[in-house]
């Protein structure tokens, strides 16, 4: 049975109105929105790779003080589109209704990008100071981030941030480019990710900008907890501190997801949460090492993964009885 | 025939419908309050990330519980030969304990599509596969054993898709149909190389049509989202049987073919017409009869199509076909942003508020896994700048 006639027995809907339902239903259009959207951002990527790769093999027949020219001309304009049709700043999330500011913008971002990178690598302006050359072209990512509320030039902000200061924090290159065995990359990053983390939290606190806490929280929780396991997996003597600051942080991020309704942050406190446990529970067995701790081994294996099913069914009913 | 509480199942398909026409302002506060009233739809359903979760999780869980079993029993039960017979009765009792399992939760709890029933599912399928292949492991060895196997796989895929309304056993299940028609074919001979692509391509329009009939019969309303997944599997196997590529690649490697340089594969001309005519017929009818499905089949298959050509008539300048690619896709999609502000034809820019959109809801995500800006700077050593590198996507160089 059709829903509006189900409706209609129900004595919720009348004649008329179902009859509109059913016609609203029929001519409503397809909306092909995200469709172009992806079309055009995918269009960008392809064209700006090529224009690289075009840009890198004629370098000898356009001359550098051209493409610089160029890069920067493509630059500003990007800018001073962006600046005329910004809208006053706010605190607040701000919307733009121009399906193409954000693409114009990022591209304005990504030129910028280029162009520092260029000019360095020509030019050396800022010497053998490769840091200052990822943090300046950071630092205006950040502001104008902020200025036209761009999630995605504020995680390019982010990126170059934690690059300057000598770590890769984009997913797919997060385990791949750190070598963890260092433990200056560890510290490096969790000073990283524990200054993303508290600016994220004192910007909530001061009610500027609340919707980019998800960007912040989802690079500062993941090096945090990398790095923090790397410690983990590294230290000897230290593994109690990085085991007791790792149960911390899961705290920290339970109560953040719970708070923001962003489960995301559940879900990756419990599975980190749960490795650090279950290595720390198996290196324990290792040491005392009889032939039961195979065994204890593999009950604790089924055991915890019953205990976590259990949380996520009842982590409603548990993360309240802790407040 | 279906195990979850059917009454919830179509209440939750009352909730959503009512709840856009709210949002559309068709329907009243005072009426969607007494929709919600009537149809009540209290179940356990965590968030997608919880649901990822407890999926993992359960999965893990059944692991360690095979192992300690395992451990447990072998040593009491094995004898020198009869690993298989143990691994037999290791699956049926493991297999049957999920089902077992799925049925009474479903029973008692009410669940519905929450991760565990799900991994509990798939756990299930496969410890009854693995039944079933040890205890004809004997004649796996050529193609006859491979139909076998489908042949006693396809009615467990086709009750399990139907009991718990199930896409990814669905798309198992049409896998399966597929392998058991390709391997028939090739029973019959020399003409299997000319029959199988207009047979697989037949076999596609068969599977589109019935389904496209079946959709909206309000017996099945409940296997929607599964009857999509079949539509989309035939668009796509349609296209692919008769692309220039896997014609030509499969002749070589099924059928033996030798060409030689210059030469080319019989009917080349219909294959390339084919492989450059259908997702763009795709489109055509996709827009017209306003089905999203088959547009975002098109447009897939639009880029298959290009990198297909591109393939055999390259010009050997990739870069060349990166940047105008890019320019006519940033033109096409402008034109078409501009056209379509106002509706058009049934047609429309317009962001729709209601709409479950892969694209949409995973938005924020895809831009996070963007590796925009990806290499980190030399700390002490610095004689390569990565500075070029920071513009990612933008530019993959280094200057």
């Amino acid at each position: 049975m059709n829903v509006t006639d189900q409706l209609i027995n129900d004595g919720i809907l009348d004649q008329d109105q179902a009859q509109r339902i059913n016609d609203s239903e029929r001519d409503k259009p397809m909306s092909v929105h995200w469709e172009l959207k992806t079309i055009l951002y995918l269009g960008i990527l392809l064209f700006m790779s090529g224009l690289g790769i075009l840009v890198y093999q004629n370098i000898d027949t356009i001359g550098h003080t051209v493409i610089i020219g160029v890069i920067s001309i493509a630059c500003a304009a990007s800018f001073y589109y962006g600046f005329i049709r910004r809208k006053p700043y706010s605190n607040g999330e701000v919307k733009y209704d121009s399906p193409l500011f954000d693409y114009v913008v990022l591209l304005g971002c990504l030129l910028f990008g280029v162009l520092i990178g260029y000019i360095q690598y020509q030019y050396m302006v800022f010497g053998t100071h490769y840091g200052i050359a990822t943090l300046f072209p950071a630092a205006l990512f950040l502001g104008t981030a902020y200025v036209f509320d761009h999630k995605g030039i504020l995680s390019l902000g982010i990126t170059g941030f934690a690059a300057s200061a000598g770590i890769s924090v984009t997913p797919m290159h997060l385990l791949k480019n750190n070598d963890f065995s260092s433990n200056d990359i560890i510290w490096t990053s969790i000073v990283v990710g524990a200054v993303l983390a508290g600016f994220s939290k004192l910007t909530d606190i001061k009610d500027v900008k609340k919707h980019f806490g998800f960007t912040y929280n989802n690079f500062a929780s993941n090096i945090l907890f990398i790095a923090l396991l790397a410690g983990l997996f590294n230290e000897g003597y230290m593994a109690f501190v990085y085991f007791l600051l790792i149960a911390g942080l899961v705290f920290y991020y339970m109560r953040y997801a719970i708070a923001e309704k962003s489960f995301l942050f559940l879900l990756l406190s419990v599975v980190y949460g749960y490795i650090a446990l279950t290595y720390s529970f198996f290196s324990l067995l290792i040491q005392i090492g009889n032939e039961l701790s195979f065994m204890l081994g593999l009950f604790y294996i089924v055991a915890s993964c019953a205990g976590v099913v259990l949380f996520f069914i009842y982590y409603k009913r548990i993360l309240r009885i802790k407040k | 025939m279906i195990a979850y509480n059917k009454i919830l199942l179509s209440n939750l398909l009352v909730v959503k419908k009512t709840k856009q026409w709210f949002s559309r302002d068709l329907i009243n506060g005072a009426q969607m309050a007494s929709v919600l009233n009537k149809y009540p739809i209290e179940y356990f359903k965590p968030n997608i990330f919880i649901k990822v979760g407890l999926f993992l999780f359960t999965l893990f869980l059944i692991s360690a519980g095979l192992g300690l079993f395992s451990l447990v029993t072998m040593s009491i039960f094995m004898n020198d030969n009869s690993f298989e017979g143990y691994s037999i009765v290791v699956s049926i009792v493991f297999g049957g304990a999920c089902v077992f399992f799925l049925e009474k939760f479903i029973q008692w709890r009410n669940w519905y599509s929450n991760g565990i029933d799900d991994a509990l599912l798939y756990s299930a399928l496969s410890f009854i596969f693995s039944a079933v292949a040890f205890s004809i492991s004997n004649n796996l060895n050529d193609e006859d054993g491979l139909l076998l196997l489908c042949f006693i796989y396809l009615p467990f895929l086709i009750a399990a898709a139907v009991r718990y309304i199930d896409r990814v056993v669905t798309i198992f299940m049409v896998v399966c149909i597929y392998t058991i028609f390709f391997l028939l074919i090739m029973k019959i001979g020399d003409v299997a190389k000319f029959i199988m692509p207009f047979a697989f391509m037949a076999l596609s329009a068969a599977f589109y049509f019935i389904v496209k009939k079946q959709m909206y019969l309000p017996q099945i309303i409940h296997y929607k989202g599964c009857l999509k997944v079949i539509k989309s599997i035939a668009l796509i196997v349609f296209y692919v049987s008769g692309n220039y590529y896997v014609i030509r690649e499969s002749s070589v490697e099924f059928f033996h073919l030798d060409l030689n340089e210059g030469q080319d594969i019989p009917m080349a001309l219909i294959f390339y017409a084919f492989t450059a005519f259908v997702p763009l017929l795709y489109l055509f009818f996709g827009l017209r009869s306003k089905d999203k499905l088959m547009v975002w089949a098109a447009l897939l298959l639009i880029a298959v199509s290009a990198i297909t050509f591109k393939y055999y008539f390259s010009l050997g300048h990739p870069e060349v076909s990166l940047t105008i690619a890019g320019i006519m896709m940033i033109v096409l999609a402008y034109a078409s942003i501009k056209y379509l502000i106002n509706d058009k034809n049934g047609i429309t820019f317009k962001d729709d508020p209601n709409e479950d959109n892969f694209l949409k809801t995973n938005a924020e995500a895809l831009v996070i896994a963007q590796s925009f800006g990806t290499h980190a700077q030399p700390i002490d050593t610095g004689v390569e700048m990565g500075g070029g590198q920071f513009g990612g996507g933008g530019s993959g160089d280094k200057f």
